[in-house]
């Protein structure tokens, strides 16, 4: 049984104790070791025959590769040249783009055109249409004011006849010198019967009230009268 | 479910967009539409245009700055600005839908001249003997001849990045 030496359990007791554990290897600053400082290789042997294939393979597949690309280059160039390259597919482009935005423009300034057309004769259209309704507004109060002057007129004619304070007393007395009587009856003939007038002044005495004042005995019904009865 | 939101929820769908016919040239940078929102008669073309298509337009041309000027201007209007300073003027009024797009296309769209020359250099740049996610190869283990895939068979040390650079010297 070998004993352990005392170090070892002294590191471990350390450890044990929550101490920092030493990184593996060499410290950073150190140069690397000459034994690994190189790797050397040593490659699998291989038959020659193998090996000469292989080389004239990946010569040959090179080789078709680089003329594949020159070939290419040669295609791209002689396009170029021809003038069906990219780079002149993009300046018959920009032509392209200059002429559709020289149409929208000639589009444009079309529609601009009929557009000012159009407003000037809208804008008569409403000049033509506010000056009539101006004008009407215009008769309408014209016809009110020669209505309202010609009302006033007829009122000014009708005051000639008005009582006024000047001639109250006179109207008074006119009124009471010519009384009209409203009252009156209709019988059924059409025949109307009027009150009689009041009398101003009393002459003598009059006689003994029998029946009432207001009843007054109608005319005898006569034939002639039936022809005209209308029936109610 | 979030399908049916919005009011025409149809234009949200992936097959509504590809839909889409108007694909701008490279040349153009920035579009801006104007058009009146509650617009009747002859400036009804142009919102229904920004209804229908803003999304398609968007999707088609993905590097292209749309904006909307709304309510502002009483003539419908769109102006394109392209990438050289010139800027690119279109009448809106008394257009329909259709008609705009008909004209956006034929103004500033891509003709059969531009992608041509796309496909052309498409070809240019694509190279047949790459392989990868992008590639029509996944794998160089596909081609015939070929060592088979690494994750199926392990390759010779000697072709390793490990064993011809990466020495990992200490």
């Amino acid at each position: 049984i070998r004993m352990l030496p005392a170090r070892a359990s002294l590191v471990t007791s350390l450890r044990g104790m929550g101490r920092r554990a030493p990184k593996q290897g060499k410290p950073p600053i150190l140069p690397p070791s000459k034994k690994v400082l190189y790797h050397v290789v040593h490659p699998e042997w291989q038959k020659p025959r193998d090996v000469e294939e292989l080389l004239w393979r990946r010569l040959a597949y090179n080789n078709a590769v680089m003329s594949l690309r020159e070939v290419f280059r040669q295609e791209l160039k002689a396009k170029e040249q021809a003038g069906t390259g990219v780079e002149h597919m993009r300046e018959e482009e920009e032509r392209e783009l200059d002429g559709l935005l020289a149409a929208a423009e000639k589009r444009n300034e079309e529609r601009r055109a009929a557009r000012a057309a159009r407003e000037a004769e809208e804008m008569a259209e409403t000049r033509e249409e506010m000056l009539r309704e101006i004008e009407e507004k215009l008769e309408e109060e014209k016809m009110r004011t020669e209505k309202s002057a010609a009302e006033v007129r007829a009122a000014i004619a009708r005051s000639a006849n008005f009582v006024t304070r000047e001639n109250l007393e006179e109207s008074i007395l006119k009124a009471l010198e010519s009384p009209i009587v409203y009252d009156f009856a209709i019988d059924r003939s059409g025949k109307k019967y009027v009150e009689e007038a009041p009398v101003k002044y009393q002459e003598g005495t009059p006689t003994r009230q029998k029946g009432r004042l207001y009843e007054k005995t109608l005319g005898p019904f006569k034939a002639a009268d039936a022809e005209k009865t209308t029936v109610v | 479910m979030p399908f049916m939101h919005g009011t025409m929820p149809l234009r949200r769908t992936f097959f509504y967009l590809q839909q889409g016919k108007i694909k701008l040239r490279d040349n153009v940078t920035v579009f801006s539409m104007g058009y009146h929102r509650k617009g009747e008669g002859s400036q009804s073309g142009a919102r229904e245009f920004v209804f229908w298509h803003w999304a398609q337009l968007q999707y088609h041309n993905p590097n292209v700055q749309l904006v909307k000027d709304v309510d502002k201007v009483i003539t419908p209007y769109a102006k394109a600005f392209l990438k050289d300073g010139r800027e690119v003027l279109f009448d809106l009024e008394g257009l329909n839908k259709e008609d705009i797009e008909r004209e956006l296309i034929q103004t500033l769209g891509k003709t059969e001249l531009v992608l041509k020359r796309e496909s052309l250099e498409r070809m240019a740049e694509l190279n047949p003997a790459s392989f990868g996610t992008q590639c029509e190869r996944q794998c160089m283990c596909e081609v015939q001849g070929q060592h088979p895939c690494t994750a199926l068979l392990h390759a010779p040390e000697v072709m390793t990045g490990k064993w011809r650079w990466n020495h990992n010297l200490i």
